[in-house]
């Protein structure tokens, strides 16, 4: 580490003032982004019900979203991997910390409780509040507009943002039942019907804030903004929506028509978000 | 100061002990999730009610219970009867539904009887459950 004391023009010399302000705003991402799911009851008997493995799945697959998230918002502009991983492990203690002082206060976890209910509780809560924790920066830190510019994301990398966007709307009303009772009063009609919506208020939203201004699309056509953007999209969505529902132990026993129209139910405010996955990330 | 801005950051001592500390947390926690896993294969919820002494209310009487969950499965809507009876004759039952009951977990709940238990022979016990 000695060499670093060599003047890098690579990089900019770490603040420790800097990185106290972006634990701060972590903490208010974390609470900002989790407050309804510590506020929802099924993700406190999700930490309980869900089978041990599952939740570890969740906790690891949670690290590679996070350093995606990192590298197009995160607390600072990196570009090296180790950066990377050090803003995701603060992001997750930060996660914890919130989590569990939140979670005691309102007594859904206690002294005398189980330690696999409250670790189970605290577990479920750290995949919100470690998101909510990495996007702080870009909700409401100090980037400016021209920094945003710099960081143009590729094809995949607008395609992980939308999938991003999607998690983070679909996240506050999937650990819920009404996704599930949703969707078995729809008719098959009806779901059809959402998800024209769906794809309709996606490729309006794409088209008027997925390109800033509107001035990037340029001589792009109709037909591949939709091909490309739109129903890529939509099906990064629908995938999302499948793996947070398996996640919260929401496929199980149900039959494929079923899980079929809760992924439908769950891709609506899923699309939205990860059509304006640009704004909000 | 604005140009150091547009460089990305490097990572300092003190952003190093606090990414420790958030990796021991995720470590700790998966470890702990795994361990538990293996070491609790999931069994059936084994619900053991114990029944407190019965007290007197406004209104009737009242016995206070504990259930306990020895299994390694939540039982979610999990009934808890109680029952009061002389021989095979049945005075009274009573009746509640508890949300959850997670595994290894117990729950404290109340019985109500117009009948005083301490007259009969009193039982508690639990009804049945759904698979959360």
């Amino acid at each position: 580490m000695t060499a670093a004391t060599s003047t890098d023009l690579q990089h900019s010399v770490p603040d420790t003032r800097k990185f106290c302000a972006g634990l701060g705003r972590a903490f208010a991402g974390a609470l900002l982004f989790s407050l309804p799911m510590l506020m929802t009851m099924e993700m406190w008997w999700l930490g309980f019900t869900l089978e041990p493995w599952r939740i570890s799945v969740m906790l690891l697959a949670m690290l590679p979203l996070l350093m995606g998230l990192s590298r197009f918002g995160g607390f600072r502009r990196t570009d090296r991997f180790r950066d990377d991983l050090a803003d995701v492990l603060v992001s997750v203690l930060v996660a914890a910390v919130a989590s569990t002082v939140i979670l005691f206060l309102f007594s859904v976890i206690t002294t005398d409780m189980p330690s696999r209910q409250v670790v189970g509780k605290i577990a479920m809560q750290m995949f919100p509040a470690s998101i909510g924790a990495m996007l702080a920066r870009s909700q409401m830190g100090d980037t400016s507009e021209s920094d945003r510019e710099e960081s143009e994301p590729s094809y995949l990398g607008e395609l992980f943002l939308m999938g991003a966007g999607a998690l983070y709307l679909s996240l506050n009303v999937a650990p819920t039942e009404e996704m599930v009772l949703i969707a078995f009063k729809m008719s098959v009609w009806q779901e059809i019907g959402l998800l024209v919506l769906s794809l309709t208020l996606m490729h309006a939203l794409v088209y008027s804030v997925g390109f800033r201004g509107g001035t990037a699309r340029g001589g792009r056509s109709f037909i591949h903004v939709f091909g490309r953007f739109t129903c890529v999209g939509y099906v990064i969505v629908a995938l999302v929506s499948l793996t947070v529902l398996w996640l919260f132990g929401r496929t199980g026993a149900s039959s494929t028509e079923e899980v079929l129209s809760t992924v439908i139910v769950l891709s609506f405010p899923g699309a939205i978000g990860g059509a304006v996955a640009r704004l909000v990330l | 100061m604005a140009k150091d801005r547009d460089l990305p950051e490097r990572t300092s001592a003190l952003e190093w002990a606090v990414a420790l500390l958030g990796a021991a947390i995720i470590a700790g926690t998966v470890g702990f999730m795994i361990r538990h896993g293996l070491t609790h294969p999931a069994t059936a919820p084994d619900v053991v009610v114990s029944p407190g002494m019965p007290r007197q209310v406004s209104g009737g009487y009242l016995v206070e219970f504990t259930a306990f969950n020895r299994g390694n499965t939540t039982a979610a809507s999990l009934t808890i009867k109680g029952s009061l009876t002389d021989g095979n004759r049945i005075i009274e039952t009573s009746e509640v539904t508890l949300d959850y009951l997670p595994q290894r977990a117990s729950r404290t709940g109340g019985l109500f009887f117009q009948n005083d238990p301490a007259q009969h022979d009193l039982s508690a016990e639990a009804g049945g459950y759904v698979a959360p």
